[in-house]
């Protein structure tokens, strides 16, 4: 039987909420170039939509809408405990962006925000501000793709573009200012439009087909994240590879050894900054709330380990997956190119 | 189930004909209709913000909205006042009178609180805000005075905000819509019961399709646990028999057969083998928890 679902929802961006202070920003008015048809409704604040109670992520996932804002308060916040800091010190994270166009059903951003819907901070001058107070004090390592995939919204932000020119112009060499910019995303054009910037990092993440066909719903198919890997690389940008989450299935040892061999026969490993390696993990609170918003995700339902407020694979299970995976990998990448979360 | 909240029986009666909708007379503070499916529930408010709260309240807690495995939605339909930023003589040419819409964003006038129901779903109406007041709308003319610049347009009730927060206790704003028809813009008392009858008869044909699409939509996301099938249920329970677990190791062994369930490994046949080697049923709780270690091994 044809699936109603898609028929029945209202496409992506149908309505766009704008906070009426910043409705005259530069950057709301060319987002909104972007969606000529979309319903415009004001807003005071936008957590009087996107923190409404007893919202649905994953039927308003189903038909994102779009809320622009300006963000206030903290704007650079400390890195994770649960994330990879790749030996940098002084490890911060922002979010411009908050929520992501791609459905990966691991994906913590599903226990974190209440809404399914997407924030844009369009202030982002005033986080660049922020940034360089940092960097008068000290050298900063700044993830702004963590609660997002920046890249997937370039066509309609134009951030990650900000974000180079940004770091183009921290020039002091002893308080630099290194950028990940983490990402499913395979576009190309992105690669061929722009030059690289010193100190932007992009994250690619990858995962087994299955995987990718089983949980990161939307996302493009491993051949075209290596297409796009490989044509980064070969235009001079910095690309990290993250094989982070690794998600487990019962024959996980065969997906992630054809995984590696499809990246080794497409990508130049000696021209990677490094890579990540990491069993899928996160925190409690989220993974409640995960499970019960999708009963029906077998990655969401797997019965994890808790330690100290975060669920993982058993010891003995991630020893292995991590294990293999690195083994694999220390044939092409020097070992101290390799990263593991812990 | 389908909640309908009108203010008046004018309202409502297009809806008690096109559905056959039936009076349940165990009600006796609201008038209350229900189809024989049991997938259509309307009830009658009266007008203003308290009786439409109290109507939502009782309702939902009537039927438990929002508690059960199957998808409920409220629909709060009926008439409305349309407030422009014409001049009283323009306005009186420019009336929609008859216009169905589907409100995006309503206002409380006597709190200045807003709230936005979810919008996810195809329509073919037009959306327009609406500002919930305590009196009809001839009776504050200043009421276009306190709401701001942002909009031409507004739809002026008396009941859509107050329907909302009370439905907030027990759904989502996915799982409401305010579908009002302008009747007036100012001269509410002139309106008379036959011609709002008449305004909502003349949308039902939109309306019953948005019902009906509502109805399927509600079907297919009605998400139910896995391990809900009564076999599945049976099956569960006799292993946490057989394991002789405590509460905690119930619940770890039940996550382990739902993870099976949905990744498609045959949890089932595992079960049987260790029946069959004599390791199941066990004889305590301590070796309930050795065998339940095997059976963790062997299903992942």
């Amino acid at each position: 039987m044809k699936s109603l679902r898609n028929d029945y929802y209202n496409p992506f961006f149908s309505h766009i909420y704008v906070e009426k202070a910043v409705r005259n920003h530069p950057r709301t008015k060319r987002i909104l170039q972007n969606f000529p048809r979309a319903a415009v409704i004001l807003i005071d604040h936008y957590k009087d939509v996107f923190c409404r109670k007893g919202q649905n992520f994953i039927l308003q996932q189903c038909s994102q809408n779009l809320i622009l804002a300006a963000k206030q308060g903290t704007l650079i916040y400390p890195g994770a405990p649960v994330c990879q800091d790749f030996g940098n010190e002084n490890f911060y994270y922002t979010s411009c962006v908050m929520n992501c166009v791609y459905d990966c059903e691991y994906c913590y951003l599903k226990g974190m925000y209440p809404s399914g819907n997407m924030v844009v901070f369009v202030n982002l001058e005033d986080i660049f501000r922020e940034v360089k107070k940092l960097l008068e004090e000290r050298a900063v390592y700044l993830c702004i793709s963590y609660d997002t995939d920046l890249l997937a919204m370039e066509p309609i932000t134009g951030y990650v573009k900000e974000w180079n020119a940004f770091a183009q112009t921290q020039t002091d060499p002893a308080k630099t200012l290194k950028i990940e910019i983490r990402t499913k995303s395979a576009d190309c054009l992105f690669w061929q439009r722009h030059l690289p910037a010193a100190g932007i990092i992009y994250a690619i993440t990858l995962s087994p087909q299955a995987v990718i066909d089983a949980c990161e719903h939307k996302t493009p198919s491993l051949a075209r994240r290596l297409a796009s890997a490989r044509e980064a690389l070969q235009r001079g940008f910095s690309v990290r590879l993250c094989f982070d989450p690794m998600i487990y299935c019962r024959d996980w040892k065969q997906q992630y050894g054809e995984m590696l061999r499809q990246v080794f026969a497409e990508i130049n490993m000696d021209r990677i900054t490094d890579v990540s390696v990491g069993t899928f993990r996160v925190s409690q609170d989220y993974l409640k709330k995960m499970r019960k918003t999708r009963p029906g995700s077998a990655v969401v339902q797997f019965p994890y380990q808790n330690d100290n407020g975060v669920y993982h694979y058993s010891k003995e299970l991630t020893e292995q997956m991590e294990g293999f995976l690195v083994e694999l990998l220390k044939k092409k990448v020097p070992e101290e190119k390799i990263f593991l979360w812990q | 189930m389908i909640y309908i909240v009108t203010a008046m029986y004018a309202e409502a009666h297009p809806f008690i004909t096109r559905f056959q909708l039936k009076k349940d007379l165990s009600h006796t503070h609201f008038q209350v209709f229900l189809d024989g499916e049991g997938s259509l529930c309307l009830i009658i408010s009266g007008t203003g913000s308290l009786p439409a709260a109290a109507a939502v309240s009782s309702i939902c807690t009537e039927y438990k909205a929002g508690s059960s495995e199957s998808a409920d939605f409220l629909l709060n339909v009926g008439v409305c006042g349309q407030i422009g930023k014409e001049s009283v003589q323009d306005r009186k040419k420019a009336c929609q009178t008859g216009t169905l819409f589907l409100c995006n964003k309503i206002s409380e006038l006597s709190t200045g609180k807003t709230f936005y129901p979810d919008l996810l779903y195809r329509h073919s109406f037009v959306e327009a805000q609406i500002v919930t007041g305590p009196r009809p709308y001839t009776q504050i003319p200043s009421a276009k005075n306190n709401l701001g610049e942002e909009a031409d347009f507004y739809l002026y009730d008396m009941e859509a905000a107050a329907v909302y927060q009370a439905g907030s206790y027990y759904l989502g704003p996915h799982q409401m819509s305010f579908l009002k028809i302008v009747s007036d813009n100012g001269n509410c008392q002139d309106v008379t019961p036959r011609q709002i009858q008449e305004l909502v008869g003349q949308n039902m044909e939109s309306i019953s399709q948005y019902i009906t699409g509502l109805k399927a939509i509600l079907r297919e996301e009605s998400q139910s646990d896995i391990l809900q099938s009564r076999p599945a249920q049976a099956a569960y329970e006799k292993l946490c028999l057989a394991l002789h677990c405590s509460s905690t190791m119930a619940g770890a062994l039940r996550q382990h057969l739902r993870y099976c369930a949905l990744s498609g490994v045959d949890y089932g046949s595992v079960v049987e083998e260790m029946y069959r080697e004599g390791k199941l049923p066990c004889k305590d709780k301590r070796e309930g928890k050795q065998c339940f270690e095997e059976l963790k091994k062997r299903l992942l």
